[in-house]
């Protein structure tokens, strides 16, 4: 493994995550089975060797271990157990390797072909799939074992022709997937051959599907070979397969019950850690299957540890003081995301949260809304709402005032839906959880709200989130959130994916409803423009930090941060991709964990003194107008009131 | 809560659901045309295969150093055999869709017959066995979710790596010598009572109830995590509504495909646990046929099974489709 650094090919890589990753003792039970099926091998095919397997003596029928020179015991005829079991081993081991070459190399034949050949060949391969998968396992194995008679073979066969089916379908999902990349498109483009392509670069790629099969596969297979040799269909007296031993162990068990047992603990062994050994490799392999190791706590248990302080006398109506947030990966080794953010929303107030992606502006909203993401902790500070800290709140009324006091909408509104229910059904559940009513007058308040979003189609009620465009469906997730006619919205880049009129209608629409409801607005978006058109006040985040406020105008007019300043010289950006380079200012935000403990904004700032990598400057300013600077580009103290 | 929001939907469908209708009925009917191109494909198989074993059927059934040709040739035309392969193929085709699914070699029983026997006896135990499974897999699976990384959370999920590891013939085994043998309590083997139910049932459940297990947690972990729940909760509503009309109904979507999957999966199994606790279904009459080389009834049985297994992929394509919005309309 120690060479395989300069080698970066996707064995490599993979073997050596395996190799760190899977605990010891799993991978050395594997180890020693896999040397056990060696051993038993050589023992099987060197013919000197192999008299010991099959040596029968009635004297030691029966024997326990240790008993009458052997080390395991022996079976009816007295034949020694160790040399019986370990060339079962390998008639198992041997058994599987052969059903996995067959069934992997067919799987991925046949998935390439359905998946990248076109659509006839995937028709007929997928009725082939379909009809092979009709066949349990251990059924066609029956029907092998009805031609060709029973044996080892009959097992190899009949596992061979079904499993494949199994991996097909998964290669072919991976290729359809696959065939979309980059890399096969411009491999299309330059006119390379399919079968070309499918070899160079599909194959690489389903090397860990390979892997996770072949260990599934194994698997299985011992479990059927031994199954249909213990009814008979498998291997057959004198062969020493592992069903065979157990099922002779069942048979004489009133005379000796080693035999069974000694059968049953090797081959529940063997598939225990190869099961074992699957599981690791399907976290390692398979993004998809992992679950979060790790839930965190309800905000609300962490929250109580920290202390209460005394509610400010004029009370704003949402209120953060010294808002600290972390990812929690390992108690202990909290990387930070968001530090230090204050801020007070008055009731009926806009304020406009810009910065570009990894600024930290999502979790600074679900940090006001008291419902941290999953991973991530309060680490210090206090939030508060109409003058109260959340933290002091029972479960129930932080409900009660989610959604009727305070609400979120997000960037995805249609991740935001449950796939399963009607938009009119959730935005009614949405009402009934805090002002129970008749159904009547809560579909009827769900219509008005739809209507008021601009979804004034009657059918729209009982579409599912499916249903919608991406305008729609933001509409739709804005009236699951005004239905209660909350006292605050905080809006998490609530238009970003969609097109720029579709971005200026619910622009538009939000700054009415605020009008209307009397409603104090986040605007959480990296679109300057945007937060400009809504907002009263503006917050400019880097780096988890807040680096200027001020009202929308005075900062406008004269920015004071270099960052706000390149934020606003490139303002005609609105086309660029919410994860590009902003055209005035070089450089990317830097990630959590690797924020410089100078100035944040130092590697990337234009404007920068010595004193900067001295140190972290602190938000300076008046209550109107702050910024964290040592060199700002207006400094602060100067700009007219 | 005095009514549920669910209702809100049902009554205000009209033309949008009348439509869904119409689409409903033609995924079916394009399913089962499916089905019965997929049972061709099977029953041709088991056709042809079957007749790839080595041997005449009626050199099986005649000792051909005594029997005199005309008794052979006698033999040949009452089986059929003396027709040309196609027109074999046809009448047993034919014969399939009128439900004739052929003759015992050995005692000229009508495999119908065999399968109206023993039938009873594998729909006892596979139903049995499904109905546990899933009986308990969803309740354990949820609650091992609900209490992630609990003592209860672990002891669950190393019961289910121990119902998966070990062989479900290695279980019977171990069933039999634990409550059979050394306690009393239950039969051994074969027959009669709903005792002797109880072992090979638990034996058969037992890998499926595994999988079943881990899948519902799994499944119920992964929709947890889902934005929408946060989005529920931003929202204020209540966690029990969460959890049980949200999460839950997204969680089980995975299971009514596990279940189709089980199915095909109690098919193989029965094949082994009747053969051990000599319980007489189809499993049981499969195998002794092929031990005894009676290839219509293994032809026969064959195809039944896998008409089970086809059959429960359709259900369950349809369920999902009735369970899954998305599925309904695309």
């Amino acid at each position: 493994m120690s060479a395989g650094i300069e080698k970066t090919g996707p064995g490599a890589q993979i073997a050596r995550r395996i190799v760190t990753t899977v605990p010891k003792p799993v991978l050395l039970m594997v180890l020693t089975f896999f040397i056990g099926g060696l051993a038993g091998g050589a023992l099987l095919l060197v013919p000197e060797w192999s008299r010991l397997v099959f040596r029968q003596s009635l004297m030691r029928a029966y024997s326990a271990p240790l008993e009458n020179g052997t080390l395991l015991g022996a079976d009816q005829l007295g034949r020694a157990l160790e040399w019986r079991l370990l060339a079962g081993l390998a008639i198992s081991l041997g058994t599987a390797a052969l059903v996995t070459a067959i069934a992997t190399t067919l799987g991925i034949v046949m998935g390439l072909l359905g998946g990248f050949f076109g659509r006839t060949a995937d028709r007929i391969v997928t009725l082939v799939i379909d009809a092979t998968w009709a066949y349990p396992t251990l059924l066609l194995a029956v029907v092998v074992a009805g031609i060709q008679g029973p044996g080892v073979s009959t097992v190899v066969w009949a596992l061979g022709l079904t499993l494949w089916a199994a991996m097909a379908r998964i290669v072919r999902a991976q290729v359809l997937v696959l065939r979309e990349q980059d890399f096969v498109l411009a491999a299309r483009a330059l006119g390379y051959g399919k079968l070309y392509i499918a070899i160079r670069h599909l194959v690489p790629n389903l090397v860990p599907i390979w892997i996770l099969m072949a260990t599934l596969f194994v698997a299985l297979t011992i479990v059927a070979e031994a199954g249909l040799s213990f009814i008979g269909i498998g291997a057959q007296s004198p062969t020493p397969s592992l069903g065979k031993t157990l099922a002779e162990g069942f048979s004489f068990a009133s005379s000796s019950s080693w035999p069974l047992l000694l059968a049953s603990l090797v081959i529940v062994g063997l598939v225990t850690s190869l099961n074992s050994l699957g599981d690791h490799l399907r976290d390692i392999l398979d993004p998809k299957g992992r679950v979060p190791a790790f839930r965190t706590p309800r905000m609300r248990a962490i929250m109580q540890r920290e202390q209460a302080a005394a509610a400010p006398a004029a009370s704003p109506t949402v209120l953060a003081e010294e808002v600290s947030v972390s990812i929690r990966r390992e108690p202990g080794e909290d990387v930070p995301v968001l530090t230090g953010l204050s801020l007070a929303l008055g009731s009926e107030r806009a304020l406009g949260i810009v910065g570009e992606s990894g600024s930290g502006k999502s979790v600074a909203a679900r940090a006001l809304i008291g419902l941290l993401p999953a991973g991530l902790v309060l680490s210090g500070g206090r939030v508060s709402w109409q003058g109260g800290g959340i933290a002091e709140l029972d479960a129930e009324t932080l409900r009660g005032q989610r959604g009727r006091f305070i609400a979120l909408v997000f960037q995805d509104a249609r991740a935001s839906m449950d796939p399963l229910y009607t938009i009119g059904d959730q935005i009614t559940e949405a009402l009934q959880a805090h002002l129970p009513q008749d159904a009547a007058s809560a579909r009827k308040a769900a219509r008005e709200i739809l209507a008021r979003v601009g979804l004034d189609d009657p059918s729209h009620f009982d579409r599912y989130p499916h249903q919608l465009s991406g305008g729609q469906m933001q509409r739709a997730a804005l009236a699951a959130v005004l239905v209660l006619r909350p006292r605050v919205l905080i809006a998490d880049e609530p238009t970003t994916g969609l097109d720029v009129t579709t971005q200026k209608k619910i622009v538009a629409l939000v700054r009415d409803l605020r009008r209307e409801m009397g409603m104090a607005v986040i605007w959480i978006s990296h679109d300057l423009d945007l937060v400009t058109e809504i907002a009263d006040d503006i917050m400019v985040m880097y780096a988890g930090q807040v680096v200027e406020t001020g009202a929308v105008s005075d900062v406008l007019r004269a920015p004071s941060h270099p960052y706000t300043k390149g934020l606003i010289a490139s303002r005609p950006s609105r086309d660029i991709a919410p994860k590009s380079l902003l055209p005035a200012i070089a450089g990317n935000v830097p990630e959590p964990g690797k924020w410089p403990i100078s100035c944040r904004f130092l590697p990337r700032c234009g404007n920068a003194v010595a004193a900067c990598s001295a140190g972290q400057p602190l938000l300076e300013g008046g209550t109107d107008r702050r910024v964290r600077c040592f060199n700002p580009v207006t400094p602060v103290r100067e700009i007219p009131a | 809560m005095s009514t549920r929001p669910g209702a809100a939907t049902a009554e205000t469908g009209g033309f949008y659901s009348r439509c869904e209708w119409c689409r409903t009925i033609t995924a079916a009917l394009g399913k089962l045309a499916y089905s019965l191109l997929v049972l061709l494909i099977v029953a041709a198989v088991a056709f042809v295969g079957l007749r790839l074993a080595p041997g005449d059927v009626t050199t099986q059934l005649l000792d051909p150093t005594r029997a005199t040709p005309a008794e052979l040739e006698a033999l040949r035309r009452e089986l059929g055999l003396d027709l040309p392969v196609a027109v074999q193929f046809w009448n047993y085709m034919t014969g399939l869709l009128s439900g004739d699914f052929g003759k015992s070699l050995l005692t000229r029983e009508p495999v119908s017959a065999i399968v109206l026997n023993a039938g009873a006896y594998t729909v006892a135990l596979a139903v049995t066995a499904f109905v546990l499974t899933f009986a308990l897999a969803i309740p354990l699976g949820i609650l091992a979710a609900s209490r992630q990384g609990s003592m209860l959370d672990r002891i669950i999920g190393l019961c289910c790596g121990l119902l998966i590891a070990i062989p479900n013939f290695v279980l019977a085994i171990l069933l039999i010598n634990l409550l059979a043998l050394w306690a009393g309590w239950l039969p051994v083997a074969g027959s009669g009572t709903w005792k002797h139910l109880v072992l090979p049932a638990l034996a058969l459940a037992s890998d499926p109830l595994g999988f079943a297990t881990r899948l519902v947690r799994i499944s119920y972990l992964e929709q947890a995590a889902m934005p929408y729940v946060d989005a529920l909760r931003i929202r204020g509503v209540a966690e029990t509504m969460i959890r049980w009309r949200h999460i839950m109904r997204n969680a089980l979507l995975p299971v009514i495909s596990l279940a189709a999957v089980q199915v095909r999966t109690l098919v193989g199994y029965t094949l082994i646990v009747e053969v051990i606790f000599r319980w007489p279904g189809l499993g049981k009459r499969l195998v002794d046929s092929i031990l005894t080389r009676d290839y219509a009834v293994a032809q026969g049985l064959t195809v039944l099974l896998a008409l089970v297994v086809v059959l429960s992929t359709l259900m369950s394509s349809l369920l999902y489709r009735w369970a899954d919005p998305r599925v309904r309309s695309s």
